[in-house]
């Protein structure tokens, strides 16, 4: 079958399959994306900087136009913004002055990365704020909150807004309340110093710098939308060039445009890139637990170029010793949401674990089988939490994303009986999986989501619903 | 000749069915994104969890990183069969580097320190993937340093792809 012809049956057929629970406004098809040769990245800082082990941590501009530079401000600071009327979405991008901020805070006797929020953010509307300490109640109370905020990300974070249904809804109905916002400068050091809570044991800080731009974007909530893709090879196996050319590679992007094609969102120049061989003897295989801004995965997404995209970084291995052994790792996020339009610091990145998964495929869309459609799968996850998408239901079946149009599955409600008695359970909780998780209707589904935590063979389908669609096509990335 | 994988694969589809909730229950400990299974997840599946992963593991038409992820299921259930199937990974040579990058950390896991160099070392000196003597290294500095490190270090002397035993050596040199 010509390529191009295999490409749109993969689409078509993706897109029935996953339009099932969401209320898309019109079913889409979209061109073969142009798959272009990138080169060799440019760096930041000179290699033997990396390699000398020493911390990357720059400061970047945006490439897009449109954004608001409030200056580098302490922790603690008022900074103040403007939203012009029509606008429909906003993104406050932070980012660390080296050396102002700890990486790192103990919390009740958890290593966690101090991650950088804004806090107390006040629109004109006194109905639409947040307080990062603030924690509503309720079993799934985030859908009615104004904004929500639940990412890991230290040194370099990024707040997009709208990402709850509360505010997409008054997007679509008025816009973002128009006028002059504000907001305070905050991570989580500076909330263990202002609050004085005993649970901080190491960290508390009020000496956190960052760098703050204000990204806006107008108009109302488009129906349609293009991405682009910057690619990383980061590989013993793979080049750029000779993964670019390969029809595993071809398959790869194709299936990533089939998962994204029911959003109304068609992908456009996906761009691949080569990195230097020192960078791939160094980052081929990453420990993703080290989450700190220099640890290895962080100091490689500091290799993403100017592009306003996605930055994907395809390693051969990625894996995890949290659990005293050493595990494969399918995909992992620098930050939720990513730091579109602002490129090349240390959250600006996914990286997607190739291993030897990209096979030759044919026919429909398959990644119970065919390797790169696997592949494909974990990537448009990882796109998915860049354009600000969070699991529908967290593993333990006890956190659910700020959507209301995404199935909870509660592991008390859900769980197979006989394990329930262990939900929320401080030893060995059980986990929810996505064959508990298939009801239609409101609660014990979401299963075959493609933001659910986990890929099952036979269930995950990689539907997305309504909202999780508006929200992707509303992100900065997607123009 | 019949080619082994040939076999391989007529054998596994003439093996018994699993239990098909044991099934699905194996299918989404393999499928985790972001973290993997726990032990205790690995463990709550039962003995009768280890075929099915074994067959999984050795599956030569199956996804790389799918038969990957089972061998660290058989790695965290532990007992001689899961041993075996473990070892056979490693030393399969027919099967893609990350599902014998798995079987050697597995190794690490489930030898003590007496018998992991003898399991290990062969991988380390010969594999003809790197990243498999990577993680042979990487598990043979975790589990067995003091007798394996002077070798680890030895290898990626030698080797013209040294920089893949960064992590081995810097557990070596306890950086």
């Amino acid at each position: 079958m010509d390529r191009r012809l295999l490409a749109i049956a993969v689409v078509s057929q993706l897109a029935l399959a996953a339009c099932g629970s969401g209320s898309h406004p019109a079913p889409y098809s979209c061109a073969a994306p142009a798959i272009v040769d990138g080169g060799m990245v440019a760096l930041q800082a000179p290699a033997t900087t990396y390699t000398s082990g020493q911390c990357v941590l720059p400061i970047v501009a945006p490439v897009s136009a449109g954004s608001q530079a409030l200056g580098q401000a302490k922790v603690g600071t008022t900074l103040y913004f403007t939203v012009p009327a029509g606008t429909s979405a906003v993104s406050i991008v932070s980012q660390v002055v080296a050396g102002t901020a700890p990486d790192h805070i103990t919390y009740q006797g958890v290593d966690i990365p101090n991650s950088v929020v804004p806090t107390d953010v006040q629109s004109p509307d006194p109905a639409v704020r947040y307080d990062d300490l603030l924690v509503p109640a309720g079993v799934d109370p985030y859908p009615s909150a104004p904004i929500f905020y639940g990412s890991l990300s230290p040194a370099d974070g990024v707040m997009t807004l709208p990402d709850t249904s509360f505010l997409l809804g008054r997007v679509a109905s008025s816009g973002l309340p128009a006028g002059t916002w504000s907001f305070t400068v905050n991570d989580w050091a500076y909330e263990c110093y202002v609050t004085g809570d005993p649970g901080c044991t190491s960290g508390s800080s009020n000496q956190g710098v960052y760098d703050v731009q204000v990204l806006t974007r107008p108009g109302g909530v488009p129906s349609r939308g293009t991405l682009d893709l910057a690619v990383y090879v980061v590989s013993q196996t793979w080049t750029a060039s000779s993964l670019r050319t390969d029809p595993r590679f071809t398959r790869f992007v194709e299936s990533i445009q089939g998962l994204l094609t029911p959003t109304g969102i068609c992908l456009g120049t996906v761009t691949v890139f080569d990195v230097p061989s020192w960078a791939r003897d160094r980052w081929w295989t990453i420990d993703v637990d080290k989450a700190g801004a220099c640890d290895p995965l962080a100091q490689l997404f500091t290799l993403s170029q100017p592009l306003d995209a996605v930055h994907l970084f395809l390693a051969d291995d990625l894996t995890s010793s949290a659990n005293s052994s050493t595990q494969a790792v399918a995909g992992i996020d620098g930050t939720i949401p990513g730091p579109s339009g602002v490129p090349g610091g240390v959250g600006s990145g996914a990286a997607v674990a190739i291993g030897q998964d990209f096979q030759a495929c044919q026919g429909a869309f398959d990644p119970v089988h065919c390797g790169s459609d696997f592949l494909a799968y974990v990537a448009a996850h990882e796109t998915g939490h860049w354009l600000g998408l969070y699991h529908p239901t967290e593993a333990y079946g006890d956190a659910f994303d700020p959507l209301s149009d995404t199935a909870t599955c509660l592991c008390s409600a859900c769980a197979p009986v006989a394990e329930r008695s262990a939900c929320f359970a401080n030893q060995n909780p059980t986990f929810v999986f996505g064959d508990s998780c298939l009801k239609s209707g409101s609660s014990c589904g979401g299963g075959r989501n493609l933001m659910f935590w986990i890929y099952q063979d036979g269930v995950s389908t990689g539907e997305l619903t309504g909202q999780q669609a508006e929200v992707m096509r509303l992100n900065p990335a997607v123009h | 000749m019949i080619a082994a994988p040939l076999l391989l694969g007529i054998a596994l589809a003439a093996a018994p069915a699993a239990d098909p909730a044991l099934a699905r229950r194996v299918d989404a400990l393999l499928g985790s994104i972001e973290r993997p299974a726990t032990d205790a997840q690995w463990r709550a599946l039962g003995p009768e969890a280890v075929p099915v992963l074994e067959r999984i593991a050795a599956d030569p038409r199956g996804r790389p990183s799918r038969r990957a992820r089972a061998v660290e299921g058989l790695a965290a259930m532990g007992g001689p069969r899961a041993e075996s199937a473990v070892l056979a990974a490693v030393r399969d040579q027919g099967a893609p580097w990350p599902v014998r990058a798995a079987g050697a950390r597995g190794a690490g896991r489930l030898l003590d320190e007496n018998r992991l160099p003898d399991a290990l070392s062969p991988t380390l000196e010969a594999d003809p993937d790197p990243r498999v003597r990577a993680a042979a290294a990487e598990a043979l500095a975790r589990h067995a340093p003091s007798r394996t490190c002077p070798a680890i270090h030895a290898r990626a002397a030698r080797d013209r792809q040294a920089a893949v035993y960064r992590r081995a050596l810097a557990i070596c040199d306890g950086k």
